[in-house]
């Protein structure tokens, strides 16, 4: 997508690319990386979009300032990530990359460096966290039978009227019927509470990636909370038969000790997967 | 849609995506587990960027805190020891207060102990004494934590000795009292100062030179090994090997009130005026930002 000569070229003076000697050209072509990505040109990072264009053609003077500004948030978000330091092999390989240039040109300014060096740090230390957890071997515990309510999904076992079975029994049933609320709420309100709950960022994050305020954003929540309370009440009366008393005693019991209850589970369940599981086993069955 | 990657997730947390692009990711990330995370990975790193906003719309209310914070100050110790040479002139404590005065970290002079019951006038001050025994009875504070406990404390011991003042004692013996308790006052609070100094890389690591010991104000440990700590007139400080302290050359004589060291070759300190400066050679060459 060419972009017209006299936008590129006032973009390029507001980006101050000339003290970097970037090329009228070069930027330009940017700037259409950019536009292909759906990128608003007016509201790019200009300025970093410079930096990074002179960088990426070597220019040492570039790089010195890139690294004086940049190295230190990636290392500082390294360890943020690890405490322990074991992210800054990541962020090292980051710089090496950067250093050949090569990594330069998946930065087309929709956000600031700042933000895309995070990025890049964040996904390398979630993949490589999720291909460390899929090497691990499972647990014994985990290959055999669940426990939490064992005594009543099996069937002919009648259900015990001691304490604990009761407790084990109202925790089985407030997941399976919050796992069934969560299902069912839109998809937004499932990002909020993956957002806040789950991921545990700040009200004004989770509403700026919704595009909401953070006050909206505390209503917002405390209405899904309400919803998914009623919704388990509901499952719980008309489902399981369970009276008041009985029900406010599954969520005492539960908020005591939540036991496998975990919120971020529930959410991270993937309609599409599961719906191409069903798509699956269709074609098997046909077969 | 596919799993975001790093270029996408950035533009969404920076506010760079719009329309249909901003809700393919929203309606993505709500069910996927892989960009959950990511999500989580960015929010975690949120330390690492300082907050440019504070410097672009600067609080014209920040000016004020610092002479305000300075006069408060001035204030407390003003009124923590007003006669101190008084003590010094007339050593001899009344006979109420010579049990107090026992204890081997009071500045006052030792005296004879006397029998608690000789001292009558002193049975209403009895609750400003436990909260001074408990004081004195504490361990040195060996922590930041326990130099801001100690340092919370003062104050309120301050006022516990106000009331009980007015409510009984001789005017003389509670003079006195007043003044030891004025005195194990600002004495804690001058020990709590200089552990909070000793201690502002942990609770492990060597006091700085005492020459600086009194004008340090901050520090920063990146990792076990190195420390770097910060103070009045210009003070840069560096540690490399828990023992030594190296004293770093700043390009100028202005306070300085933080420091945030990334290894023992990059940090970024902040002057009292709110510049910036940074070094990624160990303090060879400082840029302003």
């Amino acid at each position: 997508m060419p972009i017209d000569a006299t936008l590129a070229r006032r973009l390029y003076l507001k980006a101050r690319a000339e003290r970097w000697r970037v090329p009228l050209e070069r930027f330009a072509e940017a700037l259409e990386r950019g536009a292909e990505r759906g990128a608003n040109l007016e509201t790019l990072h200009l300025e970093d979009l410079a930096l990074a264009c002179a960088c990426a053609a070597g220019d040492e003077e570039a790089w010195e300032h890139f690294i004086r500004e940049q190295r230190p948030t990636l290392y500082r978000a390294a360890d943020a990530l690890d405490p322990g330091g074991g992210a800054r092999d990541l962020a090292d390989g980051i710089y090496g990359e950067l250093f050949e240039r090569s990594l330069f040109r998946y930065f087309h300014g929709r956000s600031s460096l700042a933000t895309w060096l995070r990025a890049v740090l964040a996904q390398r230390h979630v993949d490589r966290l999720r291909v460390d957890r899929k090497l691990e071997p499972l647990p014994d515990d985990e290959l055999s039978l669940p426990t939490v309510g064992a005594g009543f999904s099996r069937p002919g076992v009648e259900p015990a009227d001691s304490g604990p079975h009761e407790s084990d029994r109202c925790r089985e049933l407030i997941r399976d019927a919050l796992t069934r609320a969560v299902s069912e709420l839109p998809s937004r309100e499932r990002l909020r509470l993956a957002c806040y709950y789950a991921q545990e960022l700040t009200l004004a994050e989770t509403g700026k990636l919704l595009g909401e305020h953070e006050a909206t954003c505390s209503r917002h929540l405390a209405r899904t909370r309400k919803t998914l309370r009623g919704e388990i009440e509901r499952q719980l009366r008309e489902q399981h038969t369970l009276s008041a008393a009985e029900i406010a005693d599954c969520f005492g019991a539960a908020s005591q000790d939540p036991g496998e209850l975990d919120l971020r589970q529930l959410l991270r369940m993937e309609p599409d997967r599961k719906e191409s599981r069903v798509d699956r086993s269709r074609v098997r069955g046909r077969t | 849609m596919n799993c975001l990657d790093a270029e996408t997730l950035a533009a969404w947390f920076d506010g760079g995506l719009s329309g249909a692009a901003l809700e393919d990711v929203r309606s993505h990330v709500a069910t996927c587990a892989r960009c959950q995370a990511l999500v989580g990975a960015m929010g975690r790193t949120r330390s690492a960027v300082p907050a440019p906003q504070l410097e672009r719309h600067p609080r014209w209310w920040l000016a004020w805190t610092v002479p305000a914070a300075a006069a408060a100050t001035a204030l407390v110790i003003w009124i923590a020891v007003p006669h101190q040479t008084n003590v010094a002139v007339n050593p001899s404590p009344a006979p109420a207060l010579q049990k107090e005065e026992a204890s081997p970290q009071s500045t006052l002079p030792p005296a004879p102990a006397q029998p608690e019951s000789a001292a009558p006038a002193a049975a209403p001050a009895t609750p400003a004494r436990q909260t001074r025994a408990k004081a004195e009875a504490a361990p040195p504070a060996a922590t930041p934590q326990a130099a801001n406990d100690a340092l919370q404390q003062a104050p309120a011991s301050l006022n516990e000795t106000v009331s009980v003042r007015s409510a009984a004692a001789p005017p003389a013996a509670a003079e006195r009292r007043d003044e030891a308790e004025r005195q194990g006052a600002v004495a804690g609070q001058l020990q709590a100062r200089a552990a909070f100094r000793n201690n502002l890389c942990g609770p492990m690591w060597p006091a700085p030179p005492s020459e600086v010991a009194a004008q340090v104000t901050a520090g920063s440990s990146p990792s076990t090994a190195v420390c770097w700590i910060v103070g009045r007139a210009g003070t840069v400080l560096r540690s490399t090997d828990r023992r030594t302290w190296q004293r770093l050359t700043f390009p100028l004589t202005a306070d300085l009130t933080s420091v945030t060291a990334t290894d023992a070759q990059s940090a970024s300190v902040v002057t009292a005026d709110g510049r910036t400066f940074l070094t990624v050679d160990g303090g060879v060459t400082w840029i302003q930002r």
